[in-house]
C-alpha cells in the first residue's frame, strides 16, 4: 500500500511531510480499534499540536488499541494524489483512512474547515455524515468544536473538552458495535451510544428548523457537557513524543506545567474552556522533562500553558528542568508570560547570555480599554516590565496587540503608539540615548474576532473599513525606525469571525467554499476573501454581515445546548461589567467569581 | 571540553529516509548522538551547535548504502560501543553499519571523497549498448549491469561533483524511463588514497587495530 504514494513523492515538496517513520512512532500489525487522529494543516504544524502527541500515547498505550496520524496534503499533494486517485492514507501503516474505525479531527482553528472537507473527499468518504454508512466514524475535537455548529453535518460526533479519558470509553464503544454488528451494520446504534458518553454530541440527533437552541431527540441529552481532567498532575504526559525529521513549528519538547488559566481576559475563549487552572507540581514537571529528553534527544524544553509565569511552582520547575542541562545548546523556553518585572527575571534567569527576544502582550493601548477587556495590566506594568527587559540586556522586544475591541476609541488606538514611545522614551533615559538607538520594538497587531464562551461572544466585530481606518491611524502615529509594525489578515478575520460565531447555516458556505478551491485558509498566500464572498453569495449568506452580526442578550445561540462548564450568566455578567469597565479579580486571589465551574469533584488545583 | 577524538560512521538510508533532505538527515543525527549519550562536542558561542558533519548532500529522492557522519567527541568512547548506542536509538531506515575512531585531524569528509558509485534500478529491461551510450552522454561511468526478471540495475561511477539530479533527467530522457518506475541508491563513496580507491571508514587512524578499537585498556564504563 506505500507503494502507491512512491509515485508521487519525487513531485512534491518536502516529502519528508508524507512517510512518518519518525523516532518513537508506534506502528501496531494488530489492533482490535484504530483511530486516526486528523490534523487539518500541513504536517510541520500538526507535529507541534501537544494534544495529538498525548492522544497518540494514551491509545497506543493500550494493547488492543491502535492509533495513526494524518495532515492535510499540500496542494501540490492534493494535485498529485486526485490526478492518480491516491487515497488520503495514514503515516504509520500507509492504510487508507476510510478503512479505520475512527478518524478524530482537531479543530484548532476556524481557517482550517476547508482543509478538513477535504481530507473527508481525499480519504474517499462522502462530506455529509448523513450520506456515511458503517464505519469509520468521523469525529473532531479541539478549541473549534464548542461551537461546533458550523461543521456539525460533516461529524458523526463531535466532542467537547479533554480527551484523555473520553478516547478510551469512545474507542471501547466503537469495538463492542464492531464485534456485535460488523463495520458496516447501521451505525445508528452506535451514534445513540457514542451520545450517551459524557462530552460526545452526536449533530445528528439534534434537530434543526433554522432556529436555536437546538433540540435533542432519541434519548441525547439537551446540552452536551464537557469534560474536564481532575487531578491534572497525574494526568498522562507524553514519554516518548515522536520525533519529526522535518522542522516543526515547535521543534522541542513541550511540558503543559499547567492547563486553565484564571486570569479572566474577556476576548479569551481558552481562558473559558480550559476553567479551572490547574497546576502540575514541580517535581511531575522535571521528572517528566528527563523522561522526554531522554527518550528524544532533544536539547530544547518548552513548559506550555496560557500563563506560565502565574504558575505558583514556577521558580522551582526551572529550577528541575534547567539542571537537566546536558549538553551546551540546552535551553528552556518558556511561551506566555505575564506581562509584568517577575516575568522579566524569570525570563532572565532561562536565557542566560543568549537574549534573543522577549514577548509581551498588553493587547490595548489604553488601561480604560484594558479594564474593559479585564487584561488586569496598567500602563505601568507594562513600562517596567519594558524597561527591565531593556537594562537586563534585551535589545528586542515584540508587543501584542488588538484593534476592534468593544469600546475601543481612535484615542485607544493611538495609545499604542504613545505607549511604545514611552517605552522608547523611558529606555533612552535608563540607558542613554546611544544605547537606546539599538533597541527594536516589533508591534504585532490583530483584529479582534468574537468567540463562541468568552464574554465578548455578543461583542461585534469591526468592519474591514474601519480595521482599514485604524491601522492607518496606528501608521501614522508609529513612525519610529526602531519599530517595526506587522498587521494580521484583515479579510481572514472577517471569514474566522462568520464561522466562530456561525451556527449550521454555515455549513453551505463552508462546503462552497471548498468546492470553489479554498484551502489552507490560515496560510495569508493561499488565503482568497474573494472565494468565500462567492460561497457566501452563492449559499445565500452574506459574509461581512456574518461577521459583525452584533447578538443581543437575550438571543439563543447557536451554541447554547455546548455546556462549556462556565455558565452563561457568568459570562453574560462579565460582558456587562466590560461595558462599564470594571475588572474581575483573578480567582487564583482567593476569590471566586462564580464562573460555574468549580462543582462535581472540578476544582481548581493550585500547588502553593 | 576540548575535542578528544572524531567518530567516522558509516550508515544507510535505507526506505523512506530517501525521502529526507540533507539538513533533515543532519538534523536527525544529531537527536540520535544526543539520545544515544555520546558525550559530544559544541562549537562556541551564543547557539551552540554539536560538530556533526556529513559526506556530501544526498540528493531528495535518492537512497544510500554508503553515507558518512564524523562526529567530534570530547571524550574517548570506543567505536564499537558507539556503533551499538547509535543504532539502538536511530529510527527504522537509518542504521549505522560501521563506526571508526579517527584522528581529530583526519581530513574532512567533504573534502577527501572524490568519486561516488550510484545503482539505478529500473523495473524494466534495458539493452547494454543502450545504457553505455546513455552512461557516456554523462560521462559517467559503467560499472556492471544486473538483470533480473524484468528488473535491470545498473551500477555506474562519478565525480563526486557532478549533478546527480540533471544527470538522472538525461538519463531517464535517452533511456525513455519517464513512466518506469526507478530508484537510484547512492553505493559508495571514495577517498583517494595513492591513486587508490578507499572506502572513507577504512582509513587508517594511529593507535586503532583494523577493528577501529583503541590498543590501550578500556575500563568497564567505556573509558580510556
Ligand atoms: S468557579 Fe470560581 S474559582 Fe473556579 S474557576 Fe470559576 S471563578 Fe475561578
Amino acid at each position: 500500500m506505500k507503494d502507491d504514494l512512491q509515485p508521487l513523492l519525487p513531485k512534491v515538496r518536502r516529502p519528508g511531510r508524507y512517510i512518518g517513520g519518525e523516532l518513537n512512532q508506534v506502528v501496531k500489525k494488530e489492533a482490535g480499534v484504530r483511530i486516526a487522529l486528523a490534523f487539518p494543516d500541513v504536517y510541520e504544524v500538526g507535529m507541534s499540536n501537544l494534544g495529538l502527541q498525548i492522544l497518540y500515547e494514551v491509545i497506543n498505550d493500550l494493547p488492543d488499541f491502535g492509533c495513526e496520524r494524518v495532515f492535510a496534503p499540500w496542494p501540490d499533494m492534493e494535485a498529485q494524489m486526485r490526478q492518480t486517485r491516491t487515497p488520503l492514507t495514514a503515516l504509520e501503516s500507509a492504510r487508507p483512512i476510510s478503512e479505520f474505525d475512527l478518524i478524530g479531527f482537531s479543530l484548532q482553528y476556524e481557517l482550517t474547515f476547508t482543509n478538513v472537507l477535504n481530507m473527508i473527499e481525499l480519504a474517499g468518504l462522502p462530506l455529509l455524515a448523513a450520506e456515511r454508512a458503517g464505519l469509520p466514524i468521523v469525529i473532531a475535537g479541539g478549541p473549534c468544536a464548542f461551537n461546533p455548529e458550523p461543521m456539525a453535518l460533516f461529524f458523526d460526533a463531535v466532542f467537547i473538552g479533554e480527551a484523555e479519558e473520553a478516547i478510551v470509553e469512545i474507542m471501547e464503544s466503537v469495538r463492542e458495535f464492531k464485534e456485535e454488528h460488523g463495520r458496516n451494520a447501521d451505525r445508528n446504534k452506535l451514534l445513540a451510544a457514542l451520545s450517551r458518553i459524557d462530552g460526545v454530541y452526536v449533530p445528528g440527533l439534534y434537530s434543526w428548523t433554522g432556529g436555536y437552541p437546538l433540540v435533542s431527540q432519541d434519548g441525547a441529552p439537551a446540552t452536551v457537557k464537557r469534560r474536564v481532567i481532575t487531578d491534572f498532575d497525574k494526568a498522562p504526559i507524553p514519554k516518548r513524543p515522536l520525533v519529526p525529521f522535518l522542522e516543526t513549528v515547535h521543534d522541542r519538547c513541550v511540558i503543559e506545567i499547567m492547563r486553565g488559566c484564571t486570569r479572566g481576559c474577556r476576548f479569551c475563549q481558552a481562558g473559558v474552556i480550559y476553567r479551572p487552572a490547574r497546576e502540575r507540581a514541580a517535581a511531575t514537571i522535571g521528572a517528566a522533562a528527563k523522561t522526554q529528553i531522554k527518550n528524544t534527544g532533544y536539547e530544547e524544553i518548552s513548559l506550555a500553558s496560557l500563563s506560565a509565569t502565574d504558575h505558583s511552582e514556577i521558580t522551582a520547575a526551572l529550577q528541575e528542568v534547567r539542571e537537566i542541562g546536558f549538553s551546551p545548546a540546552w535551553r528552556v523556553s518558556l511561551p506566555s508570560m505575564r506581562t509584568d518585572k517577575f516575568s522579566v527575571e524569570i525570563a532572565e534567569k532561562i536565557a542566560g547570555a543568549r537574549k534573543t527576544g522577549l514577548t509581551f502582550a498588553p493587547e490595548a493601548g489604553t488601561d480604560r480599554l484594558r479594564r474593559v477587556i479585564n487584561k488586569g495590566l496598567t500602563e505601568e506594568d507594562a513600562l517596567n516590565a519594558a524597561k527591565k527587559a531593556f537594562s537586563s540586556g534585551w535589545t528586542r522586544i515584540k508587543l501584542y496587540f488588538m484593534i476592534g475591541l468593544p469600546t475601543e476609541t481612535d484615542e485607544d488606538v493611538s495609545a499604542i503608539a504613545l505607549l511604545i514611545n514611552k517605552i522608547l522614551e523611558a529606555a533612552r533615559l535608563d540607558l542613554g540615548a546611544k544605547a537606546a538607538k539599538r533597541l527594536k520594538i516589533a508591534v504585532s497587531v490583530s483584529s479582534f474576532v468574537p468567540k463562541a464562551h468568552s464574554p465578548f461572544q455578543w461583542a461585534t466585530m469591526i468592519t474591514p473599513k474601519e480595521i482599514a481606518g485604524r491601522q492607518a491611524l496606528l501608521r501614522g502615529d508609529l513612525r519610529s525606525r526602531q519599530v517595526e509594525l506587522k498587521w494580521h489578515e484583515a479579510a481572514s478575520s472577517q471569514v474566522e469571525a462568520a464561522l466562530a460565531r456561525g451556527g449550521r447555516e454555515m455549513a453551505p458556505v463552508i462546503a462552497k467554499a471548498y468546492e470553489l478551491g479554498a484551502r489552507f485558509d490560515g496560510w495569508s498566500d493561499h488565503f482568497s476573501f474573494e472565494t468565500w464572498r462567492r460561497a457566501g453569495v452563492e449559499a445565500g449568506i452574506d459574509i461581512d454581515q456574518a461577521a459583525k452580526r452584533k447578538i443581543e442578550p437575550d438571543d439563543a445561540l447557536p451554541w447554547d445546548h455546548i455546556d462549556c462548564g462556565v455558565t452563561k450568566a457568568w459570562l453574560a455578567k462579565e460582558y456587562e461589567r466590560s461595558l462599564d469597565e470594571i475588572e474581575t479579580v483573578d480567582c487564583r486571589s482567593g476569590s471566586c467569581s462564580q464562573c460555574g465551574v468549580c462543582k462535581d469533584g472540578i476544582k481548581m488545583e493550585i500547588r502553593s | 571540553m576540548a575535542d578528544i577524538m572524531k567518530l567516522r560512521l558509516k550508515f544507510a538510508e535505507a526506505g523512506d529516509m530517501r525521502w529526507l533532505s540533507h539538513l533533515e538527515i543532519t538534523r536527525a543525527w544529531r537527536r540520535i548522538v544526543s539520545r544515544a549519550g555520546l558525550p559530544v562536542a559544541y562549537s562556541e558561542g551564543f547557539s551552540p551547535h554539536p560538530k556533526i558533519a556529513l559526506s556530501p548532500a544526498l540528493a531528495v529522492g535518492v537512497g544510500s548504502e554508503a553515507e558518512y557522519a564524523d562526529i567530534v567527541l570530547s571524550d574517548h568512547v570506543p567505536a564499537g560501543e558507539a556503533l551499538d548506542r547509535v543504532n539502538f536509538c536511530a529510527p527504522m531506515g537509518l542504521r549505522a553499519v560501521a563506526a571508526r575512531a579517527m584522528d581529530l585531524r583526519a581530513p574532512t569528509l567533504g573534502s577527501s571523497i572524490k568519486i561516488v558509485d550510484y545503482r539505478l534500478v529500473v523495473a524494466r529491461e534495458l539493452p547494454e549498448a543502450d545504457i553505455a551510450t546513455a552512461l557516456n552522454s554523462i560521462s559517467a561511468s559503467l560499472l556492471r549491469v544486473e538483470h533480473g526478471g524484468k528488473r535491470t540495475a545498473v551500477i555506474f561511477r562519478l565525480p563526486v561533483e557532478a549533478k546527480l539530479n540533471t544527470l538522472i533527467l538525461s538519463i531517464e530522457e535517452s533511456l525513455e524511463l519517464q513512466s518506469t518506475l526507478r530508484t537510484i541508491d547512492r553505493v559508495a563513496q571514495w577517498v583517494l588514497v595513492d591513486d587508490s580507491l578507499v572506502d572513507p571508514i577504512d582509513l587508517d587512524r594511529p593507535g586503532m587495530d583494523e577493528n577501529g578499537k583503541a590498543q590501550r585498556d578500556i575500563n568497564f564504563d567505556g573509558r580510556i
